[in-house]
């Protein structure tokens, strides 16, 4: 306890000591770290979105006209592709059905009506949801592949061309938020280095003003431990420091900016949990005091040998 | 009974220093071409001799020190030899003779080449880094050049020492006015070091290598920068140190003081160990 005092007090001396280094640290870690928090929270936006884009992607078979006449067929199939993995449900919808659903989902639902009596150009289908959105392809493949399927399709000449479930949307969804995430990384790595070579910079310079004290302390016997403690303490000041401003700055952010995004935006689902949040922030406070105390652990290896 | 104490008692005051076999120049006793330091000084009573009992508290056995720098001139070479409780030794020898490197390995900051260094019997080659600050708290150091903190008042300096190794706020309140009683500087507790004299600087920096009370006391040229009269005052609260049981390790370049307090003297030259001798005196020319 008495050293513990010891350590602040002695942090606080060299804080002040070397104001503009320590300045310089707290800014890096305090940037570094409102990176983090950004990508963290975008990549909890990003993924929500994700969520709700993924839970809309289904599969829909269509079905040659004759599909009266295959019945056994279809529902073999139905009941087939309800067996693999990652389907949740299946439905049937006929063609007149399908012609229903195409007259609500047009505003002028009188064009169906010019259409000839009696024709009707919709096939009917088999609509499939998924549990796993990142399935769909492979679930795809493996309808284009099915016997019965190849039998009852729309298209019977080719029939991938029966199996839509937008690909296309899909793929360039998923990849553009990989590499998203993998410039994300990139750049909260350069940061992470770069915060911790001023924090290794600032400790230097600390170790230097009182080079003289540490070997008077090594002289009588003080322990590493000890010697290490007003070291140790300054940078997780800087640390702490820098997590506060970067967790203030990401508040003012999420307050400011995400209504206003979610404003412009109302479709996409933008909410944060305070959970969330908190987690977050906790993490931005873990990962400034391991940037600090590994940064300045590091520079005080050399100083400290016996 | 060691090999030291058995020539001890037949040869007298002079000690025969271990031969080297393989370097006939180093097992030499006193240089040659001077007649036996002993017989031409006045002899001392018996009863002043110092008095040796139990185990060794430091042994140097066939230390070699061989520096990267230098790898083919040893800074210390096959040095063998053992310090007993309550000694008072002088180690002389000009610069780059190894008196520097020989006090490094007692506070373990040098590890030696080959051979072994024991401490109250633990061997410090196989010492664990993290148990070299225990080692230090136990051996008081004084230097040339005082090392002390300009920014700190006396007592702060001499607080300092007990501050770092943990000591409660009772304790340093006791005993660093406790001390600096004893090197008799109880006045200027509140002055800063550039306030003080040379030789009050260096009380204090004696204050500070005692306070914590360990049983020895390791000075490396502590009158270096005194004129002779203060030296003689340090020497004195040395001396002082020594009969409360400290055992001292004086280097010094200082032939006066050598020679007035016939101790027992340790001469190193290019790193070889040239002479041990109880109640010596500097024997280097001048």
């Amino acid at each position: 306890m008495h050293s513990f005092v010891y350590f602040i007090k002695e942090s606080l001396v060299g804080f002040k000591r070397n104001l503009s280094t320590a300045l310089g640290s707290i800014i890096t870690i305090f940037l570094s770290l409102v990176m983090i928090g950004v990508f963290a929270i975008a990549g909890v936006v990003v993924n929500n979105i994700v969520k709700s884009v993924e839970s809309e992607i289904s599969i829909t078979c269509y079905i040659g006209d004759d599909y009266k006449a295959a019945s056994s067929d279809v529902t073999s199939f139905q009941s087939w592709v309800k067996g693999l993995d990652g389907v949740e449900d299946v439905t049937f919808t006929t063609k007149d059905q399908a012609l229903q659903n195409f007259r609500n989902s047009v505003a002028n639902p009188e064009i169906v009506d010019q259409l000839d009596e009696g024709s009707n150009p919709l096939p009917a289908s088999v609509n499939i949801s998924l549990t796993d959105a990142q399935k769909v392809t492979d679930i795809a493949t493996q309808i284009e592949g099915n016997a019965t399927f190849k039998k009852i399709c729309d298209n019977p000449s080719n029939p991938s061309d029966s199996v839509k479930y937008g690909q296309k949307t899909v793929d360039r969804l998923l990849s553009l938020i990989n590499y998203g995430r993998y410039i994300g990384i990139a750049i909260i790595a350069l940061l992470v280095v770069i915060a911790f070579i001023f924090i290794n910079n600032t400790i230097r310079l600390a170790i230097m003003a009182r080079r003289k004290e540490i070997s008077i302390m090594r002289l009588v016997g003080a322990s590493n431990g000890f010697i290490r403690g007003p070291f140790l303490m300054e940078a997780a000041i800087h640390a702490l420091l820098g997590s506060a401003l970067a967790i203030g700055v990401l508040e003012l952010i999420r307050h400011l900016g995400l209504t206003q995004l979610s404003n412009t935006f109302a479709w996409l689902p933008m909410d944060l949990s305070t959970v969330t949040v908190l987690i977050i922030y906790a993490i931005l406070v873990v990962a400034g005091l391991l940037i600090g105390l590994l940064g300045s652990a590091f520079s005080m290896r050399r100083h400290l040998r016996v | 009974m060691t090999e030291i104490q058995k020539a001890n008692q037949a040869t007298g005051p002079v000690r025969k220093v271990r031969a080297t076999h393989a370097r006939p120049a180093a097992a030499k006793p006193v240089r040659s071409g001077k007649p036996d330091l002993t017989s031409t000084l006045p002899t001392l009573e018996a009863s002043s001799a110092p008095q040796r009992q139990g185990s060794p508290v430091i042994v140097f056995d066939h230390v070699t020190k061989v520096y990267p720098a230098q790898p083919n001139k040893p800074a210390l070479e096959d040095v063998s030899l053992e310090i007993y409780a309550g000694e008072f030794l002088f180690l002389v020898g000009h610069s780059g003779s190894g008196k520097s490197t020989f006090i490094k390995m007692i506070t373990r900051e040098v590890k030696p080449t080959s051979g072994h260094i024991y401490i109250a019997n633990e061997d410090l080659s196989t010492m664990r880094d993290w148990r070299v600050p225990y080692l230090r708290r136990n051996i008081g150091c004084v230097f040339q050049d005082f090392k002390l903190l300009p920014n700190k008042t006396v007592f702060e300096n001499v607080a300092f020492a007990l501050e770092v190794i943990g000591k409660s706020r009772h304790v340093i309140k006791t005993q660093v006015p406790e001390v600096l009683r004893l090197v008799g500087l109880q006045e200027k507790m509140n002055k800063m070091p550039d306030q003080l004299s040379g030789g009050e600087q260096q009380r204090v920096s004696i204050a500070r290598a005692i306070v914590n009370r360990p049983p020895m006391l390791i000075c490396d040229e502590p009158t270096g920068n005194l004129d002779p009269q203060t030296s003689r005052g340090i020497m004195d609260l040395l001396e002082r140190i020594n009969r409360t049981g400290t055992t001292v390790l004086v280097a010094t370049h200082d032939r006066e003081m050598v020679d007035n307090m016939r101790r027992r003297v340790i001469a190193l030259d290019r790193g070889h160990l040239t002479r041990d001798q109880d109640r010596g005196v500097y024997g280097f020319d001048a």
